[in-house]
């Protein structure tokens, strides 16, 4: 394992070597997407240079080359994730596609007296698969409610019953970075015979995540928000699980033999990977996946988080500035009174700080906030206290400047 | 505001930041509108923030007279400018005017890579549109 050192390990994003507005950039949008490493870069570039054809097609030199690498890099991702034999990792555009996957592949088995189950922490992508599949299949779709002071009602246990058939969860809030108690609420999904999926893509690039411990029937994430590419995301299921959907595309690839009226899907993986897949992304998300399990995982969490608490104790201070996150969160959400988003995001850009500001695709939770939107700084491995710092006295400038 | 003044205030800005110091400095030269005009029918969508536009025709000149507001300061700069640039035209002379490529020649381009976004596109997009 490789000491954690802030230094040396920044050196290896070259994206962050560059002036912003003429100003040192300072990238604090990490929870929307993540910058990637020279070695992820490298493994693009790698692949086209040196073994670039279709895989699990052809039968020559270069087919075979990036087969091999392809499927090793299923076993890679699968050890990321410390998946358990009886399941697969299926490539997938990213965490959005994966849920549409599940979504859609379930469609038959629901029927208008089953419920579906989220939380009302939900990005929309954990959201909108959901309350479409309740139109088309008449099950009724429902939410955990979660109060602002990122607390679980005590009775969420109540949700679950005997007509939940499926419950779909975020571990991490993206708009909040409040994690949910998911062993628990895995545990009363269990104890009602629902379908499990949980919704890694924020936590990915910060926690290790361990699938045979974890215990769902789905769990999905991208690699573009865990220093991999944009474009490539895993759906990892149990195999029983995956068995029973339906793929949400057919054609190529996933097909074992086709008559014009009949087609005999291939087995897992493949029955879900319709197409030529992305294959530099794959190579690129194992290589990420790589990058991150050779790293001290837990050093570079404490770091994330001791930025994201820098910020957080200056601005809890602020007596116009309300902050939604916790104190174990790598990022901070916030807003400020009487000051527009928008403003403070143009200033801070100005300055050469990007961070998000707006509903972060959760527009549910900001009605049950109060809010239309809140500012969002968030952290990775390669952030340090000068971003930290610089983001906190460029804000307050803002707020100075925009105060009325 | 005259348009001098503008060109005066935003050619000397020599980065994102200035001009941003300066739309928030010509966004107090805006006449806020009365709660009573922010309402659906005078919304501006399309706009990450909040956005107003009245427009009145002066049925003897064929001017038009526009008034706005957003709860967003950098906006009201950009109302404030916009405005400048529109007040007392007819239809005809609204039509032709590339309002963008005006905001381009006032080193305002680094904000209108993302005008798409932040609606200033869609601002300029139903002034023409409501004065047609």
């Amino acid at each position: 394992m490789m000491p954690f050192d802030p230094i040396s390990l920044r050196q290896q994003f070259p994206i962050l070597s560059q002036l912003a507005h003429d100003h040192p950039l300072v990238y604090l949008d990490n929870a929307a997407t993540t910058q990637k490493p020279d070695v992820v870069l490298e493994a693009i570039i790698d692949y086209y240079k040196t073994s670039n054809a279709n895989v699990h097609r052809g039968s020559h030199f270069l087919s075979d080359k990036a087969t091999n690498q392809f499927e090793q890099a299923r076993d890679t991702v699968a050890a990321f994730i410390k998946a358990p034999e009886n399941s697969h990792v299926i490539w997938c555009k990213g965490a959005t596609e994966a849920i549409n996957q599940v979504a859609y592949g379930l469609e038959a088995e629901l029927q208008p007296e089953d419920e579906i189950l989220i939380s009302s922490l939900e990005h929309h992508a954990n959201l909108v698969p959901w309350q479409q599949l309740s139109k088309r299949t008449g099950a009724k779709l429902r939410s955990i409610p979660f109060t602002s002071d990122a607390k679980w009602e005590a009775e969420y246990a109540s949700y679950f019953t005997d007509k939940t058939k499926v419950f779909a969860c975020t571990q991490i809030s993206n708009a909040l970075g409040v994690q949910l108690p998911i062993n628990q609420l895995l545990q009363e999904a269990k104890r009602v015979g629902a379908l499990t999926l949980i919704d890694g893509a924020q936590v990915v690039a910060h926690y290790p995540v361990n699938m045979t411990e974890l215990d769902c029937d789905f769990y999905v994430f991208s690699g573009h928000k865990m220093y991999a590419p944009t474009g490539i995301g895993v759906l990892y299921g149990k195999s029983a699980a995956l068995e029973r959907l339906q793929p949400l595309q057919t054609g190529g690839e996933m097909v074992l033999k086709v008559s014009l009226l009949e087609t005999e899907f291939n087995q897992l993986p493949y029955r879900l990977e319709a197409g030529t897949p992305h294959i530099e992304g794959v190579l690129g998300l194992a290589t990420a996946c790589d990058f991150l399990m050779a790293q001290d995982r837990q050093a570079i969490l404490s770091w994330e988080i001791s930025l994201a608490n820098r910020v957080r104790r200056i601005l809890m201070n602020e007596a116009d500035i309300k902050v939604y996150s916790p104190a174990d969160s790598t990022l901070i959400s916030f807003t400020v009174k009487n000051i527009n988003a928008l403003d403070l995001n143009a200033f801070l850009d100005s300055k050469g700080i990007g961070i998000r500001s707006g509903s972060h695709c959760a527009h549910p939770l900001m009605a049950q906030l109060g809010v239309t939107g809140t500012l969002r700084a968030s952290f990775a491995c390669y952030n340090n206290e000068r971003d930290a710092d610089h983001f906190v006295a460029t804000l307050l400038d803002a707020i100075d400047l925009l105060a009325d | 505001m005259n348009i001098e003044d503008i060109k005066n205030s935003f050619n000397q800005c020599q980065s994102k930041e200035e001009s941003f110091r300066a739309l928030v400095k010509i966004s107090k030269t805006l006449t806020r509108l009365d709660t009573d005009f922010k309402i659906e029918i005078n919304a501006v969508t399309g706009c990450e923030s909040q956005v107003w536009l009245l427009a009145e025709k002066n049925q003897e000149t064929g001017f038009w007279h526009f008034q706005a507001d957003s709860d967003a300061k950098l906006i009201r700069g950009f109302l404030a400018i916009i405005l400048a640039y529109v007040e007392g035209l007819n239809s005809d002379q609204i039509q032709q005017l590339d309002l963008l490529s005006q905001l381009n020649d006032l080193n305002l381009e680094a904000y209108l890579t993302s005008s798409r976004n932040n609606g200033i596109l869609a601002i300029i997009t139903r002034i023409k549109e409501l004065a047609q």
